[in-house]
């Protein structure tokens, strides 16, 4: 009888050790991935902590998590939220002047080396390395866009956000000519000539993206130039965009946005072109993800539930450009090791999950992405596009840089010039730009 | 016999250089400079010393975003850049035409308006205050509004222009009708200043050469322009002087509405310069571009200023 019962019970026993230990495990790798927020900085507490980032992507976000930050630690977090345009300027305004206002500085990967290079920002690996401080997983993250602000070995930014630009597309316009979303410009061209100033879908045109002169215009146009196969510039800084594959990325730009999108389109930022999308205007939009959420609602959008996400098409390859932004530290904070606490909480699995993802921040964290795939309707199109991205490079003059491109973009968009010309121009002050930063000095 | 009182002189304790700084305070000829002192003082710190150190700036090569770069010495490197691009042409080819057309419009407007509120007609204060209102908006505030107005989209300017059976404009999208789209907002922002400057000179004009040209069977038209116009000139200049200065500087339209797009069309001086200064924290070509303004500026002054003394000497003889 004993034995029968050992029998029975050694089994359903070694299922008990398996399956504890499976919990155990699961709770080990649980509390490996979430920083120990019992952990806190030895030095003085501040009584405020103010963080600067991009207006309209995450500030939603940081409030609500700041709000659980001063429940958990007890300190009240300014959350400054500045426009795209004066974000730059009043960053390094306060970085330079060394005054230690902002502690916590979310920047996009594209200022990168700028940032580094000037030693503005804390590498955040000495302090998730520190035993005094909570651990924090940056293995978490996809390593290309960490990397993105990594120099030396050292991490300087937890990348919350990662993305690229996707296509939206109108389904039941789609639907209702039997069409499938673009694989290729030449499917768009053709998809959008369909919609364009047809007498059966009046007020609509067939594609859209950012034109206006600046930043929105090169960065827009950067996925055209890499889709074409080709790239700014060769291993040696020299300019290579005014190449024959970058003349004709160009001027299928400067096409698709004459012939298929409406007059105003040329002095179109994210928003506006989001708006003409909103309202039912446009077939189809190169844009980024964070303006999904504003598809889908209904206090705004005359397209909910009328909206598909694609990635972008491909000529040569697919290659949509990555935008990134990310947390870091200011050299000049007063209160580093409780900004990188701020950090480390903005960026825990669940604020991400149930914070940062329903605010729209376009989330970048490996598991929360897998998970979010059949949740958000746009997350597949990014995922898929993953598979070839790039931003262009974070180099300290890449300020000035965007604005030639800018200009250049802008000018034959407005038939004021033609791609060839416009590009070597370009190419000429972008060559002066780097000469003078000794770029071919080296 | 009236006694002189015993002065007390106790030149023992004053050394020389005392006496002399005694001198120098009670002498009445030093009163205005020391009167004025206060803000000689202030301008040298705050208008002055930067101004100095912009034209210092102008020869170096230091970029702000890049403290751990050394400041290098660049000569006239600077001044050749920017003296050798197109943009900066363009820019000061813009900057021209909205000087000119701004100030002329909002000159003509103003004074029109003046000479119309010159009467007494029923409602006058309510209009004239309506007049004002625009006055009262930040420029900011101003530049947000008109850039909404002037949207391909939704903006209250296409509705009027389609009800007039015209197409909708691509205002700020089009090379050709972002500028005059932005001098529209800059007038419409500065007209009542102008108005309101002319009229409180209309007012103040003295009546009787009027009267006599009345009673001398002259036309209104022909007292406006030999008698009123004439006395105006004063204000006129000034004002045209002060509009001038403005406009050649004018940046938050440009900043708000276009970003000095699309393809430059319009792109200013100003604008230039907050790009190199802000954008860019290339300092050196900022200050290039600032002494450039200062120097333009300065030279429109002097010359209408010129006028204006010539003229008041011409009256006074």
């Amino acid at each position: 009888m004993r034995n029968w019962k050992n029998l029975i019970q050694r089994p359903l026993v070694i299922l008990g050790i398996v399956f504890s230990l499976s919990i155990l495990n699961c709770i080990a790798v649980v509390s490996a991935a979430e920083p120990n927020f019992s952990k806190v900085p030895k030095g003085p507490k501040p009584k405020k902590l103010t963080v600067v980032l991009y207006e309209p992507v995450e500030q939603k976000a940081a409030i609500e998590v700041s709000k659980l930050f001063e429940q958990k630690f007890g300190i009240k977090v300014e959350v400054n939220a500045i426009p795209w345009i004066n974000l730059h300027e009043k960053i390094i305004a306060d970085l330079t002047a060394r005054t230690g206002t902002y502690d916590v500085i979310f920047i996009p990967g594209l200022w990168a080396l700028e940032f580094i290079e000037a030693d503005f920002i804390e590498p955040l690996n000495k302090y998730w390395n520190n035993p005094n401080l909570p651990k924090f997983d940056i293995e978490a993250y996809p390593q290309s866009v960490v990397n993105l602000l990594s120099k030396n070995g050292n991490i300087y930014w937890i990348p919350h956000h990662g993305t690229t630009q996707i296509l939206f597309y109108r389904k039941d316009l789609l639907q209702a000519e039997g069409l499938r979303p673009p694989e290729t410009y030449d499917e768009l061209f053709k998809i959008a000539a369909k919609f364009t100033n047809n007498p059966k879908y009046p007020g609509v045109w067939g594609f859209g993206t950012t034109a206006k002169q600046g930043e929105f215009a090169s960065s827009t146009w950067s996925t055209w130039l890499w889709s074409w196969g080709g790239d700014y510039f060769d291993e040696d800084w020299n300019p290579i965009f005014n190449d024959a594959t970058g003349v004709a990325s160009l001027e299928a730009y400067a096409e698709a946005v004459n012939k298929f999108a409406p007059p105003d389109a040329p002095n179109w930022a994210n928003e506006e072109a989001g708006a003409a999308f909103q309202q039912g205007r446009l077939a189809m939009l190169q844009m980024w993800p964070y303006l999904g959420a504003a598809m889908e609602d209904p206090t705004q959008s005359k397209v909910v539930g009328k909206v598909g996400y694609a990635p972008l098409p491909k000529k040569v390859l697919r290659f949509p450009r990555l935008g990134s932004w990310g947390g870091t530290v200011s050299k000049f904070s007063r209160y580093k090791e409780w900004a990188y606490l701020w950090v480390a909480f903005y960026n825990s699995e669940e604020n991400t999950d149930n914070i940062l993802v329903p605010s729209g921040v376009a989330v970048c964290r490996l598991l929360t992405a897998e998970k979010l795939k059949d949740k958000i309707l746009w997350q597949d199109a990014v995922n898929k596009s993953f598979e070839h991205t790039k931003e262009r490079p974070g180099i300290p003059e890449i300020t000035p840089i965007i604005d030639v491109w800018g200009l250049a973009v802008s000018k034959v968009v407005t038939g004021q010039s033609d791609a060839k010309s416009a590009l070597d121009e370009a190419a000429t002050k972008i060559r002066k730009i780097l000469d003078d930063a000794g770029y071919y000095s080296k | 016999m009236r006694q002189r009182l015993p002065t007390i002189s106790r030149p023992g304790f004053l050394s020389k250089g005392e006496r002399i700084i005694r001198g120098l305070i009670r002498s009445e000829r030093l009163i205005p400079y020391w009167m004025l002192a206060p803000l000689l003082v202030g301008l040298a710190i705050l208008v002055y010393s930067p101004m100095i150190g912009t034209f210092a700036l102008s020869f170096l090569r230091y970029f702000w975003n890049k403290p751990q770069q050394p400041i290098r010495w660049a000569g006239l490197n600077n001044y050749i850049d920017i003296f050798s691009e197109s943009l900066f042409w363009q820019a000061f080819g813009n900057t021209i035409v909205f000087m000119i057309v701004s100030t002329g419009l909002s000159v003509l407007i103003g004074l029109g308006l003046a000479v119309m509120f010159d009467r007494k007609f029923p409602g006058k204060n309510v209009f004239m205050t309506l007049i004002l209102l625009p006055m009262m908006t930040a420029p900011v505030a101003a530049a947000l509004t008109w850039k909404f107005l002037f949207d391909g989209q939704w903006g209250a300017v296409n509705y009027f222009v389609n009800v007039m059976g015209i197409p909708n404009q691509a205002w700020l999208a089009s090379p050709k009708l972002a500028l005059p789209a932005i001098m529209v907002a800059d007038i419409w922002l500065y007209a009542p200043f102008v108005f309101l400057v002319m009229f409180a000179s209309l007012q103040a004009l003295p009546q009787e050469p009027m009267e006599a040209a009345r009673i001398d069977g002259g036309s209104r038209w022909q007292i406006f322009t030999r008698i009123t116009l004439p006395l105006l000139v004063p204000n006129f200049l000034l004002i045209i002087v002060i509009r001038l200065m403005d406009t050649f500087r004018v940046f938050d339209f440009i900043y708000i509405m276009t970003n000095g797009g699309p393809g430059g069309k319009t792109e200013t001086i100003g604008f230039l310069s907050y790009e190199r200064t802000f954008r860019h924290f290339n300092m050196g070509q900022g200050s290039v571009i600032a002494i450039f303004i200062l120097v333009v500026v300065l030279l429109i002054s002097w010359y209408f200023i010129r006028i204006l003394q010539k003229g008041l000497l011409e009256q006074v003889r």
